[in-house]
């Protein structure tokens, strides 16, 4: 079983509910043979997000450090404190610190602040720092290489238009239909 | 004096490129000049192959360069990283605009202007937008109708390639078509409703200058749908597919680039323009260029601040302005997202590829009866398609559900957007604001611009009728607005030396002629007298082709 396979395979998804996170974090970057071994909290909130399954997720591919570009630039109005507001909301809401907790309970408590931020209309500072965070977290994802054409369909010159026709039970959406993804 | 030429063309886009070709055709020695940089067909689009992955901020760009060099154009829909490079800095082209409503000034200063970037949609006027002046009193009349131009939309839609289909319309005329694009399953369900529950409104899809047949050196549309990065298939209408080559072949086109023109030079001894002063804006050192006959064919606003900053002792409101009506009159589309709605059901259907255009549902209101007190129409753009993984951020979820549920298209969703008349109004102007300077030393550009109750009438009842026909679908609304957007962010800004029957009251004459000087003609959009509701630029064209022709026969008859 290559790398790949292990990372994604049944048992580290197990693993991942039932270990605290930096434990199981030192696990998975000796899978990927990396010698980083402190998750930052944009790692963990990738990994949260879009966790690899049949294909890698948005750790994987690198997309803490775009997020991180993206904040530092100021895409999609996120900014600096952003990440603050919701590691503070995130421990406070974890009764103890997010980032010692096991995977299963930063799942439960990232899923909690998620469905929290959606519910507020408008959204509160809190709120609205998530929503741009995983916005963040998307884009970087849907729009990596692997993101756009390993787990979605990703084609630059169709060359035709099918106006109407049938989609297959298993047809991915396409990461290169520009009003879809805009 | 730096060279001499039969004719001087102002300005390379949409319509600098027609009358650049349409006077070399006809054998002038033509001076195109542009005071943008130069971008080569095909080898100047640099950023047209490239994958989000290959952008450093994935196709969203710089939000913080963003912010401080392209505020202005960055809310446009066609503002990309890709893209960025054919929309000017606006931190290095100031204009001075009001604080209430800040008038959004969306340009591209390079070779072949707004046409690599432009919506490509391309409609017919008819004698109701013609006659629409004369009509309610608003504006002054027209000094042409349909049958004046009829031929000249011909012959620019036979060059430029159009698809589109063929409906009999009286308001929306049919043209010389290549095959249309086909409608989506969606669409098709509502085109069927609509029609089926009101006599006089049609949904057919949008008319747009991407061919569906090769023409020749161009390529037919590869559906990408990523036109404003250029497209080296030369799949759509531009100067450099088109208008630029065609010039170039007849050997009687000089070229100048980083050139602006500074002003338009008068002899008021024989009441002609007799060339233009060009700053050369990288050496910063003038030039003067002499010729028989100069168009204006800068943009509506561009075009309007040259004769402004020409003027003199004769014309010491601006050139050719005898009338007072330079700089007056400026239009632009009001615009609205009047609904976005999620549409149930369809979810086995899908489509292939990036059609370039959306649907239209020509104007209704105004047409066949008065519809109450609102004056002269408006009509929908838009379309359905699948949501796509962007929807991720409007929907609670994380983990493994949210990815494999955007692992798939998302359920459909149909957009309406109107496109409302506006009426010309005096106080709607461009002038010259002598106090700020632009970097060039130039006084700016300073631009007003209001929408009126009408326009705030036809984009409320636009809502309403989007929500109504949306709703034969079982549709979700959720987003709508009647709204105007700000003056300028529908890019169809028109007027400003509007033709007219009157040398009184209007700045050009029934040929795109000024009425105080022959040899100057303006055949951008700042001829228009009115707005009609249809995207203006092949009228612009027709129009530019049409006054060339007129040019061509007056120089040759020693008129002019």
């Amino acid at each position: 079983m290559n790398r790949r396979r292990l990372l994604t395979s049944g048992a580290v998804a197990a693993g991942a509910v039932l270990v605290p996170s930096a434990l199981w974090w030192a696990v998975r970057q000796e899978q990927r043979g990396s010698v980083e071994t402190h998750p930052t909290l944009l790692d963990v909130l990738c990994d949260l997000v879009i966790p690899a399954t049949g294909t890698p997720g948005a750790l994987e591919v690198g997309v803490p450090a775009f997020v991180q570009l993206a904040i530092d630039h100021g895409l999609a109005s996120a900014h600096a404190p952003d990440l603050q507001l919701v590691a503070a909301d995130l421990d406070r809401r974890s009764g103890a610190r997010f980032m010692s907790s096991t995977g299963a309970r930063q799942h439960e408590v990232l899923a909690a602040v998620d469905a929290a931020a959606y519910q507020q209309r408008p959204p509160n500072d809190i709120a609205a720092a998530w929503l741009r965070i995983k916005q963040l977290i998307l884009l970087g994802y849907y729009t990596s290489e692997v993101g756009a054409t390993q787990e979605l369909r990703y084609e630059l010159v169709p060359g035709r238009f099918d106006s109407d026709i049938a989609l297959g039970q298993d047809d991915r959406a396409w990461a290169s239909d520009w009003v879809a993804v805009t | 004096m730096n060279g001499s030429f039969d004719a001087i063309v102002v300005g390379s886009g949409i319509t600098g490129g027609w009358a650049a070709k349409e006077l070399t055709e006809k054998g002038l020695k033509v001076l195109m000049i542009e005071r943008g940089r130069m971008i080569e067909h095909g080898s100047g689009y640099t950023t047209e192959t490239l994958a989000p992955w290959q952008l450093p901020f994935r196709g969203k760009g710089d939000a913080q360069l963003y912010e401080r060099d392209y505020a202005i154009q960055r809310k446009n829909r066609a503002f990309d990283e890709w893209t960025q490079a054919h929309f000017v800095n606006d931190r290095e082209h100031p204009y001075q605009t009001t604080a209430d409503e800040p008038f959004q000034w969306r340009r591209g200063y390079h070779l072949g202007g707004r046409s690599l970037m432009w919506g490509r949609q391309t409609y017919r006027w008819s004698d109701l937008d013609f006659e629409a002046n004369k009509r309610d009193g608003h504006g002054v009349d027209w000094p042409i109708r349909y049958a004046d131009i009829a031929r000249w939309y011909d012959y620019v839609e036979e060059f430029i390639g159009v698809s589109g289909s063929k409906e009999g319309l009286a308001q929306l005329p049919d043209g010389q078509f290549q095959p249309p694009m086909a409608l989506n399953a969606v669409e098709l369900a509502l085109k069927a409703k609509i029609e089926s529950q009101y006599h006089d409104r049609s949904l057919i899809i949008g008319r747009c200058a991407n061919l569906t047949q090769a023409k020749p050196g161009r390529a037919p549309c590869q559906y990408r749908s990523i036109c404003a990065r250029g497209c080296s298939y030369g799949a759509y209408f531009s100067t450099q597919s088109s208008t630029l080559p065609a010039a170039r072949a007849t050997g009687n086109l000089t070229l100048l680039t980083d050139s602006l023109v500074e002003r338009v030079n008068y002899d008021p001894q024989t009441r002609r323009a007799t060339g233009v002063r060009v700053l050369d804006v990288k050496s910063r050192t003038y030039s003067q260029y002499a010729a028989r006959v100069v168009f204006m064919c800068a943009s509506t606003i561009d075009s309007v601040a040259i004769l402004q900053r020409s003027a003199s002792e004769e014309f010491p409101n601006g050139l050719a302005n005898s009338s007072g009506a330079l700089g007056r009159y400026l239009m632009d589309h009001a615009n609205a997202l009047s609904a976005v709605a999620v549409i149930p059901g369809f979810t086995d259907r899908t489509y292939f590829g990036n059609r370039p255009t959306g649907i239209v549902i020509p104007r209704f209101r105004n047409v066949q009866h008065r519809d109450g007190d609102l004056l002269r129409g408006y009509s929908y753009q838009g379309g359905a398609y699948r949501a796509g993984w962007p929807r991720g951020t409007r929907q609670a979820g994380i983990g493994k559900d949210l990815k494999s549920d955007l692992r798939k298209p998302g359920a459909w969703e149909f957009i309406l957007t109107t496109f409302a008349e506006c009426l010309p109004r005096a106080e709607n102007r461009v002038t010259l604001d002598e106090q700020a300077r632009d970097p060039h030393g130039l006084p700016q550009t300073r631009i007003e611009f209001r929408h009126g109750d009408n326009e705030r009438k036809l984009l409320a009842d636009a809502q309403v009728e989007a929500k109504a026909m949306l709703s034969l679908l079982g549709a979700h609304v959720v987003a709508e607005s009647s709204t105007p957007g700000l003056g300028g962010t529908s890019i169809h800004e028109m007027g400003g030396a509007r033709m007219g029957l009157d040398p009184r009251s209007s700045v050009l004459n029934r040929h795109n002629q000024a009425h105080d000087i022959p040899n100057l003609f303006v055949t951008d959009g700042a001829c228009m007298a009115s707005s009609a509701c249809q995207n203006p630029s092949l009228t612009y064209m027709a129009l530019t082709a049409r006054a060339a022709d007129y040019a061509v026969t007056q120089i040759k008859a020693g008129q002019v």
